[in-house]
Formats: C-alpha cells, sequence, structure tokens
C-alpha cells in the first residue's frame, strides 16, 4: 500500500502539466508542435502559469497559498480552452502530420532516457530530499511559504530572521507550495520532488527539438543519447533532477522561450509562450531576468539583422518582440517589488562579494580560474568524458557550424557562462564559487550549448554510409 | 587529400564520441539498474522508517523532541556545534521550519572565551545547538546555555 502511496506525487506534476497541455492547445503556434514538444512546453507553460499566477495573486493581492486558489488557476486554463473549443471547432491536428516511425537510434535514445528519467523517479519517490541548496534555501523558503499561506512570511518580511538568500525568486518553492497544499502533504512527505525530476525529460525533448530544428534526426538523437547519459543534469545532489535546485528549471524555462522566439519571424502565439516561459526563468533565480532579457535581444536581433529587410520592420514585426518583452517585464515587477518588503535581501552576499574586485578581477582571475574550470569539466563523476568527447567533435565537425543560427545560439550560450565569470570576477573566494556553481551555470547554457554541438554532430556523421545521414538537410 | 584528412577527423571524432557512449551508457545502465532494484525493494516501506535509514534513530528522535517543544508558530536561537562546511545549522533549521530562528554563531566561536559573551535576543526562549546528522541537535534553555558558555570560557568542557 505504501508503494501506491508514493505515486501521489504524480498528481503533483498533473498540477501543473494539465493546464500546462490546455495553454498549449490555446497557442496556435505551439499547438502546431509535434506531441513530445508539446508535452515538454505543456509542462513548462503549466509551472510558469500556476506557480508564477500564485506567486503575483499572493503578492500584489494577497490572496492566500491554499487549495481554492491553487485549483483555481489550474482550471483556468482548461477553461478556457473548452470555451475556446466550444465556439470555434479547433481544426484538428492537420496542421502537422503525423511523424515518421522512429529508427533505431531514436528507439536507443529514447529508450536510454526514459530508463534514466525511471530511476530518478524512482529514487524522488523512495527517499526524502538529502541535497544542500534545496533544503538550505529553496524548499526551507516554501515551508515558511506555506505556513503563512504567502509569499512574503514574517520570515522573510521581518529582519533579524535567520534565512538564507532570503531574496532569492521563489517561483520554484511557490510550485512546491502549491504541491504540497493540494496533497495535504505532512512536513516529512516531500512530495514536491516529482515537479523537480520531471523537468529531466522535458529539459531533453527541448533540446532535441530544437536540435531538430536544424538537424538531422541522427545527430539530434545522438546528442540527445549522449545528454541523458551525463551524471550531472541527471543524478547529481548539486544541481540535478534528483535535488530541489533551481538550475534545471531555470535551463529549461530559458532555453525553450529563447527557442520559441528564434524565428524569422514568430507568431503572437510564439511570442506568448516565449514571454511566459523567460518571465519564469526572471521567476526562477537571480540570473534569471537578465538571462530572459538576453535572450529576447538576441531573438530580436537575429529578425533584424538575419534576412528580414529593416523597411518591413515597422510594420509589426516587433509585435512579438514587444509582446513577449511587456510579459518579462511584468515578472520583473513582480519581483522587484516583492524583494522591496524584504529587508536584509543583500545581506548573504556582502559578505562573499566585492563588486571593486571586479577590475581588473575579470581579466587576472583567468589564469587562476581556468585550471579549475578545466577540473570541473573534466570530473568523471559529474560529466564522464563527455567534454573530451564534445571537444573533438566541435573540432572535427566545426563545418557544421557555418550556419546562420550558429551566432544567435552561441551568444544564448555564453550569457550564463558569462554571468558566472563574473560572479567569479568579484567573489572573495573565486576558487570555492567555481566548485559549487560552474557546473550549475554550465546547465543553464545546455539548451543552446547542446543544439550548438548537434550542429557538429551531424557534419561528423557525414563520413558513415548513406542510410545514416539520410535526413541530413541543411537549414539557415 | 583534404577530403581524406576531414573524411578521418570526423571518423577519429566519431570513434570518441562513441566511446563515450559506450562507457557512459554502461556505467548510466548499471546505476539505474541498482536505483529502479533498490526501490522496488524499498516500495512499502513507511516514510518515517526511510528517514530513520537515512538520518539515523537518535537525530530523528532529537528533531521529533524539537517540534514537540517549541511551538509550529514559534522561535528559537539557533548555534552551529560543527563546522560551516558540514552545514548542520541548516539541516537543523529546515527540519524545525515553519518555526523561526535567529542565529547566534558557531559554538567554537561563542565559547572561545575571548568574544564577549553574546547578548542574546529578546524573545525566543529556547536554544537549539545544531549537527550534521547523524549527530543529534541538542535543546537547552536559554539560561542554561549562557550557564554552558560561561562555564566553556573560564575553562569548563
Amino acid at each position: 500500500m505504501a508503494g501506491i502511496e508514493k505515486l501521489v506525487q504524480l498528481a503533483g506534476v498533473a498540477l501543473f502539466a494539465v493546464p500546462g497541455a490546455a495553454l498549449v492547445e490555446l497557442l496556435p503556434a505551439l499547438r502546431a508542435l509535434p506531441w513530445g514538444q508539446r508535452l515538454a512546453y505543456a509542462y513548462l507553460l503549466g509551472v510558469a502559469f500556476v506557480a508564477g499566477g500564485l506567486y503575483a495573486l499572493s503578492h500584489f493581492l494577497a490572496v492566500p497559498l491554499r487549495v481554492p486558489a491553487i485549483l483555481t488557476l489550474a482550471l483556468a486554463p482548461a477553461g478556457g480552452w473548452l470555451a475556446m473549443a466550444a465556439r470555434h471547432r479547433f481544426p484538428r491536428r492537420a496542421d502537422h502530420p503525423r511523424g515518421r516511425r522512429w529508427n533505431a537510434l531514436q528507439i536507443l535514445a529514447f529508450g536510454m532516457a526514459g530508463v534514466v528519467f525511471l530511476s530518478i523517479l524512482a529514487e524522488v519517490f523512495i527517499n526524502p530530499l538529502r541535497d544542500w541548496d534545496g533544503r538550505m534555501t529553496w524548499a526551507a523558503q516554501a515551508r515558511y511559504m506555506r505556513a503563512e499561506g504567502t509569499v512574503d512570511p514574517a520570515v522573510l518580511t521581518q529582519p533579524g530572521w535567520y534565512l538564507t538568500h532570503s531574496w532569492y525568486p521563489a517561483l520554484m518553492p511557490v510550485a512546491q507550495v502549491a504541491v504540497l497544499e493540494l496533497l495535504r502533504a505532512g512536513d516529512d512527505e516531500h512530495f514536491f520532488r516529482a515537479v523537480y525530476a520531471f523537468f529531466f525529460p522535458v529539459w531533453l525533448l527541448i533540446l532535441y527539438g530544437g536540435a531538430r530544428r536544424w538537424a538531422s534526426r541522427n545527430a539530434a538523437a545522438l546528442t540527445t543519447l549522449a545528454v541523458a547519459l551525463l551524471p550531472f543534469p541527471a543524478i547529481y545532489r548539486g544541481g540535478g533532477a534528483v535535488s530541489a535546485y533551481s538550475d534545471l528549471p531555470l535551463a529549461c524555462f530559458y532555453g525553450a522561450g529563447f527557442l520559441l522566439l528564434l524565428a524569422l519571424r514568430p507568431r503572437l502565439s510564439a511570442a506568448v509562450g516565449g514571454g511566459l516561459l523567460l518571465a519564469a526563468a526572471a521567476l526562477t533565480k537571480n540570473e534569471g531576468a537578465p538571462l530572459a532579457l538576453w535572450a529576447l535581444s538576441v531573438a530580436a536581433f537575429v529578425s533584424v539583422f538575419a534576412g528580414v529587410p529593416r523597411r518591413r520592420l515597422a510594420g509589426g514585426r516587433w509585435r512579438p518582440y514587444m509582446l513577449a518583452a511587456g510579459i518579462v517585464l511584468a515578472a520583473c515587477v513582480l519581483l522587484l517589488s516583492w524583494r522591496v518588503g524584504i529587508p536584509d535581501r543583500f545581506e548573504s552576499y556582502r559578505e562573499i562579494i566585492s563588486w571593486s574586485t571586479l577590475w581588473p578581477g575579470v581579466i587576472t582571475r583567468v589564469p587562476l580560474l581556468l585550471p579549475k574550470i578545466r577540473l570541473q569539466m573534466l570530473s568523471l563523476a559529474d560529466w564522464g568524458t563527455f567534454w573530451l568527447a564534445a571537444f573533438v567533435v566541435l573540432l572535427a565537425g566545426w563545418r557544421g557550424l557555418r550556419r546562420r543560427v550558429t551566432l544567435p545560439l552561441l551568444l544564448a550560450a555564453a550569457a550564463p557562462l558569462g554571468i558566472a565569470w563574473i560572479a567569479y570576477s568579484v567573489s572573495l573566494d573565486p576558487v570555492e564559487s567555481v566548485r559549487t556553481s560552474w557546473n550549475r551555470f554550465v546547465l543553464q547554457a545546455s539548451v543552446p550549448l547542446m543544439i550548438l554541438l548537434t550542429l557538429a554532430v551531424d557534419d561528423v556523421l557525414c563520413v558513415l554510409p548513406g542510410r545514416w545521414n539520410r535526413d541530413r538537410h541543411l537549414r539557415p | 587529400m583534404t577530403s581524406f584528412v576531414g573524411s578521418a577527423c570526423r571518423a577519429l571524432a566519431l570513434a570518441a564520441f562513441a566511446l563515450f557512449l559506450v562507457h557512459s551508457g554502461s556505467l548510466t545502465a548499471l546505476r539505474s539498474w541498482r536505483w529502479l532494484a533498490q526501490a522496488a525493494s524499498l516500495a512499502d516501506e513507511k516514510p518515517p522508517a526511510i528517514r530513520r535509514r537515512q538520518l539515523g534513530a537518535r537525530y530523528l528522535s532529537a528533531i521529533e523532541q524539537l517540534r514537540r517543544t517549541i511551538p509550529r508558530d514559534g522561535e528559537y536561537l539557533l548555534v552551529r556545534g560543527g563546522t560551516e562546511f558540514e552545514g548542520g545549522q541548516y539541516w537543523v533549521r529546515f527540519e524545525l521550519a515553519p518555526r523561526r530562528a535567529r542565529f547566534l554563531g558557531s559554538l567554537s566561536e561563542l565559547a572561545d572565551g575571548r568574544t564577549p559573551r553574546p547578548l542574546l535576543p529578546a524573545g525566543p526562549r529556547w536554544v537549539v545547538i545544531a549537527y550534521s546528522e547523524p549527530r543529534p541537535p541538542v535543546l537547552m534553555d536559554r539560561q542554561d546555555f549562557l550557564r554552558i558558555l560561561d562555564d566553556r570560557s573560564h575553562g569548563g568542557t
């Protein structure tokens, strides 16, 4: 019986997946995606909408974080979808063709990813949370919020209480509260763990879908298989899917939002989806807001300078970006307004950083930090020999990177690593900072980074006989 | 010639990638199998039993005692018993949340005889000295805690 009880966590996942699925149906640009992509976007949009909505309602309107508000918000998109369906009678799936049958490589990649995901689920169903930041920051924040039913509990708004990083954006703690409230969980029932675990397949699906836009299915499947085998994103307690760290969710929101906007002419519905996901990124971690604004800028830059005649930009080409930016800015306003009420919001950082070291630290720390970073990347326990293999593939397949999409992907991948470098330049203990955070910054950059790798893999595959690269196609 | 070199490089790169896939794939398959088997064997275990196995019986019973003593909406003074990198104060704070904590610092510094005796913040009646699992946290009255600090700073243990 206890075994069945453990599966109750799946209801917490459905709390986000169901409204997210309705949102996907409401957004034509997402409705047209293959089903795997739709599932992934549904989950991300569900978390963004439900947790983000609760965050805003609780802070601005003092709506209690209790079941009535949680269910109302979760059911609202489904209601909207039903109303739309009744009015318009959606065309059923005529707008996207049935996918081809999977080939052996795809079956291997998806099968292996499925096995890894099942083992992650087994871990989170059986064991309580045992990570560092999850217990120190995120889940602790969630417990205080849940107890008072608000995102502004006294422990945050009154000075002197002991809470680490009290001003960290609280989207994921709010998601935890929603799940725990819905399932009426006790203090020792960590039913939110499955919510984090599900970010793992979502991350892989987003990555695979993004890779398929510009590369063959064999290349996309090979990269997805390789990435599914990496220990760090899956099982590492300091930031993987078995933890309650916010880095994997941020990687998903940032990568997926960026990919939705990365088109020469994004549809308005893609802009709404992209805006919601980037807004969620801004509410997930400190670096989320700059990353979201960066992703928006890069995507807009692509439209302006890569193929669209400038004279046509005046005719409404900016509209999708303005719409997405509006949603992201609303999230930033929420974040700033929430932080204003937290008295000692930067206290913990004052002890560990000094902005006076930024210059020339950003240059002079290179010889000190690069070997430490190399050590992290070559850690067998975290990455296996992946980065060595990836480096060789990038060198050999560099021709695959001669594409229009390479620059925006490169810029998107560079942003989290750039933020990391600035953080290390102002850190009073940069070596320790690298040790504890570099891999997580790499994870945040992973979606655009791995798509770049896929482009190189696609080029390398051309050495194989025809059947392995039959569907190679060079897109811009 | 260029084409041959290019093809050779690509073949080498593919081999490196394949090597990674085989090596990582076998490790991942083994690990996943182990985790799934463990989950199957523990599927019927009740959450309290799992916590006891993971955190230790003494640690858990101490946490239960703290939860019974300090009201759920109450507050306490928190002292770090071990080193910062053991994180004991974080784990105890997490276990006791939503009870609110005021942090006093590390026990070794508070009782080293050189640091002036702290003025305990008004309010909380209880002091919790936190250690990392499996060493249980210690609960005491604030007056008892001050007495211990005095004893220690005068050379007692």
